[in-house]
C-alpha cells in the first residue's frame, strides 16, 4: 500500500472497509452482493412461511432442480459474456435428450456412446451457429431463433411417430438419482475449502511479497469461514437426507471450470476482451471470430449436458421434455446473478446464483401452494429487478473518476 | 566549402548536438489512392528523444502518413528506415517488431476490463496456461509510475477512469512492446485542460526515455506545448519544418496555405515597394 501510494490519485482518500462498502454500493461495483441479499430474503420468506423450505429432503429436492437450470444458465451466460443471446440452447438440450432417448431405449445404442454422440451434437450445432453468427454476420439473435424453432421440429422428427419416451431404469436415469455417501460429500467439501483457501492465502502471500496491495489476513479468514459453513452447512443438511446429488455435484464442477478458464486463463481474458470491446479485442491480436465460435460450441455441449440431466431427473426423453420456460429460466438465473446483457461483464458464479434463485422461487412457491402461474409472475418481478440493477450500475461506474 | 554547407530539408533538422541516427527516417514517400495522390514526397525525420509534431488541414495526408508507419498502408515509394535499417511493413505486426507503437485516437481499450488487463490485453503474462496477475500488476505499477501517470487503482475498470487517465493507459500501453516510435493521434483530444496537460506531461517523459515521438495534432497550443519540431503538412505535400516555438499565425498560414495565395503575394509586394 504504502510502496504504490505516492503514484494514486491524491483525490482517491483511503478509507475504511465499510466506507469502501457504502462506495461500491453508490458506484454500482456490486458484484454479486443483489443476488445473495435477494437469496437470503427469500429462505427467510419461505422458510416462515413454511417450515418444510430448509429441510434436509427439500434441498436435496432443490438441488436437483437447481442443477440443470444451473448448467442450462452456465452455457447461456458464456454467450452473455459476448454481448450476444442464444435462444435455442434449451431446445438444443431437448433435441439432444430425445436423441440419447431414441438411440439408447430404441436402438439399444451402448450409453457411453449415445451420452458421446450427444454431446458431439451439441457441440457440432454449437459450432454451426456461431459459424453463422461469426463468420456470415448474421446477428446471433436471428441465428439462434431459427435454431429454436429448427431444433423443435427436429425433435419431433427424431421422436418418430410416438412422442413419448420414458428414460425409467436408463444410465441417465441412475446417474442423475445417484447420491454420494455421506463420507465422499464431506471429503469433496474438504477439496473445495481447502482448494479454494490455499488459493487465496497463496496469491495473498505472493502479492505481498511483490509489494502489491493484499487483502488483510482477517477478510482471507472470513471468507474462508464463509465458505467453509455454507458448503458444510449444506452438506450435513442433505446428508441427513439422501446425500449430495450427481447432477448438482456436476453442475459444481463444471461451473468451478469455467470460473476458473474465464478468471485465470488468457482465452478466458480474451471473451471478456471481445463482449466489452471487439475491435479493441481485434487489434490486441485476439483471433475474435474463433473466440465468439469456441463459446457458442461451448453453450452447444453445455446445452447438451442439461438434456443429459434433465431427462434424468425427470425420466421423460419426450418432446414435452423441455420448453420455452427452461430458455427463460436460465437466461432469468444468468441475469439475476449478476451477468451484464450489454456483453464483458459477469462470472460464473452469477449464473448458479441466479438459478439458485429461480430454483428456490419455483421450489418454495409450490411448497407453499401456488400455481405456476404465480412462480412466473414472481420469476419476472426478480428478472426485471436485476436487469434494473445492471443498469443502473452500468450508468453509475460511467460517472466513477470523473471530475 | 560548398560541400560542408548542410543540405537543405529534413537533414538539416535534426536535433542538435544530437549525433546518432534518426529513430525513423522517411525518404520520397508516395502513396496513391486510385486516382487520388494522397502523400508525395514525404521527408520525415524523427530523432532519439525528441518530439515532433504533425499538423496539417484535413486532408492533409496526415492520417495516409501514420498509417504508412504503422504497417496499415504500404508506401508505393520511398525509403522508410527504422534506426537505420531500411524497412518495408506490410501488416502493423511488421511495424510493431520494428519498434513502432501506434496510439490511435479511439484508444482500443476494453471498458469493461480494469487497467492491468488492458495493459497486457493479448500478451498476458502466464505461468504455465495460468495468468500471472500478480506479475502483471507488479510491472503495471512500475510502468505507470515511470510515466508519474495518476491512476487510482490498476485494478480498477477503465469505464470508471477519466479520459486524461483512458489516454495514459493507452499510451503506458503502447510501451509495453519497447518501442523506439510513439506516435500518438490526436491524444489531447475531447480532453479537459488539466487532463491535456497531463497527457503533455506523459509526451515528456516519453522524451526523456529517449523515444521518438510522433505527435499528430489538430491543437497549436498542444503541439507548441511539447514539440521539438514541427513538421506541416498539406494536400499530401511536405510544407516544411518548424520550430517547436514557432509563431501560431506562421504554422496556421503554412497549414491553411495562406501564405502562399493572391492576397499575401499582393501584400508582399505591397511590402517591397515601400
Amino acid at each position: 500500500m504504502t510502496r504504490n501510494s505516492f503514484i494514486t490519485d491524491e483525490r482517491i482518500s483511503h478509507e475504511g472497509f465499510l466506507a469502501t462498502f457504502i462506495r461500491r454500493v453508490r458506484e454500482g461495483q456490486l458484484g454479486s452482493l443483489p443476488v445473495i441479499l435477494a437469496l437470503v430474503v427469500i429462505v427467510i420468506v419461505f422458510q416462515s412461511a413454511n417450515s418444510k423450505f430448509i429441510s434436509p429432503a427439500n434441498l436435496v429436492n432443490l438441488s436437483t432442480t437447481v442443477a440443470y437450470i444451473a448448467i442450462l444458465a452456465l452455457g447461456i451466460n458464456l454467450i452473455l459474456l459476448l454481448g450476444e443471446i442464444d435462444l435455442s440452447l434449451a431446445q438444443l438440450g431437448g433435441l439432444a435428450a430425445s436423441l440419447l432417448g431414441v438411440l439408447v431405449v430404441r436402438q439399444g445404442v451402448p450409453p457411453v456412446m449415445a451420452l458421446i454422440i450427444m454431446l458431439l451434437l451439441g457441440l457440432v450445432v454449437g459450432a454451426i451457429q456461431g459459424w453463422f453468427f461469426a463468420v456470415v454476420g448474421i446477428p446471433a439473435f436471428v441465428v439462434t431463433l431459427a435454431g429454436l424453432l429448427a431444433y423443435t421440429g427436429l425433435t419431433l422428427t427424431t421422436l418418430g411417430t410416438q412422442k413419448n419416451l420414458s428414460m425409467a431404469d436408463t444410465f441417465a436415469f441412475e446417474f442423475s438419482s445417484f447420491y454420494f455417501p455421506a463420507l465422499w460429500a464431506y471429503a469433496f467439501g474438504a477439496i473445495a475449502v481447502i482448494g479454494f483457501g490455499g488459493g487465496i492465502v497463496y496469491s495473498k502471500m505472493r502479492r505481498h511479497s511483490e509489494g502489491l496491495d493484499a487483502p488483510s489476513w482477517t477478510s482471507v479468514f472470513v471468507r474462508i469461514a464463509v465458505l467453509t459453513i455454507i458448503v458444510f452447512g449444506f452438506l450435513i443438511l442433505v446428508n441427513q437426507d439422501f446425500g449430495l446429488a450427481m447432477p448438482f455435484f456436476l453442475m459444481l464442477v463444471i461451473a468451478i471450470v469455467i470460473d476458473l478458464v474465464l478468471r485465470k486463463t488468457r482465452y478466458g481474458r480474451s471473451i471478456y476482451a471481445v463482449g466489452g470491446k471487439v475491435e479493441a479485442a481485434r487489434r490486441a491480436g485476439i483471433r475474435v471470430t474463433w473466440v465468439r465460435i469456441s463459446v457458442f460450441m461451448a453453450a452447444g455441449v453445455l446445452a447438451a449436458l442439461f438434456g443429459f440431466i434433465k431427462t434424468g431427473v425427470t425420466t421423460n426423453a419426450g418432446s414435452t421434455l423441455v420448453g420455452t420456460q427452461d430458455l427463460l429460466d436460465a437466461i432469468a438465473a444468468a441475469v439475476i446473478g449478476g451477468t451484464s446483457l450489454f456483453g464483458g461483464r459477469g462470472t460464473a458464479w452469477a449464473a448458479v446464483l441466479g438459478a439458485l434463485v429461480v430454483g428456490a422461487i419455483k421450489n418454495g412457491l409450490s411448497l407453499i401452494g401456488f400455481n405456476s402461474d404465480a412462480q412466473q409472475i414472481i420469476t419476472a418481478v426478480v428478472l426485471l429487478a436485476a436487469v434494473v440493477i445492471d443498469a443502473l450500475s452500468r450508468r453509475g461506474q460511467r460517472y466513477v473518476g470523473r471530475g | 566549402m560548398t560541400s560542408e554547407t548542410p543540405e537543405p530539408g529534413p537533414a538539416a533538422s535534426r536535433p542538435p548536438g544530437d549525433g546518432s541516427e534518426p529513430v525513423l527516417e522517411m525518404r520520397g514517400i508516395n502513396k496513391r489512392f486510385g486516382a487520388v495522390q494522397a502523400l508525395t514526397d514525404i521527408h520525415l525525420t524523427v530523432g532519439r528523444g525528441e518530439v515532433v509534431g504533425l499538423v496539417g488541414d484535413n486532408g492533409a495526408g496526415k492520417s495516409t502518413l501514420i498509417k504508412v508507419i504503422a504497417g496499415v498502408h504500404t508506401a508505393d515509394e520511398g525509403e522508410l528506415i527504422m534506426n537505420g535499417t531500411a524497412q518495408k511493413f506490410s501488416s502493423p505486426k511488421d511495424a510493431q517488431k520494428a519498434g513502432v507503437a501506434t496510439v490511435f485516437q479511439d484508444l482500443a481499450l476494453c471498458e469493461n476490463l480494469d487497467v492491468v488487463a488492458n495493459l497486457f490485453l493479448g500478451h498476458e503474462k502466464t505461468r504455465g496456461a495460468v495468468l500471472d496477475e500478480v506479475a502483471m500488476e507488479a510491472k503495471s505499477w512500475e510502468l505507470l509510475r515511470s510515466l508519474s501517470a495518476k491512476i487510482p487503482s490498476v485494478r480498477v475498470p477503465i469505464a470508471a477512469l477519466s479520459g486524461g487517465q483512458r489516454q495514459t493507459v493507452a499510451i503506458a500501453r503502447s510501451l509495453l512492446g519497447e518501442p523506439s516510435l510513439v506516435m500518438l493521434d490526436e491524444p489531447t483530444a475531447a480532453l479537459g485542460v488539466a487532463q491535456t496537460a497531463e497527457v503533455l506531461n506523459l509526451i515528456e517523459r516519453l522524451k526523456e526515455r529517449d523515444l521518438g515521438v510522433l505527435l499528430v495534432s489538430h491543437n497549436m497550443a498542444d503541439v507548441q506545448a511539447v514539440a521539438d519540431r514541427v513538421h506541416v503538412l498539406r494536400l499530401g505535400k511536405d510544407v516544411g519544418d518548424f520550430a517547436g516555438d514557432e509563431r501560431t499565425d506562421v504554422l496556421v498560414a503554412a497549414i491553411t496555405g495562406a501564405s502562399d495565395n493572391v492576397v499575401t503575394q499582393r501584400a508582399t509586394r505591397r511590402g517591397e515597394r515601400r
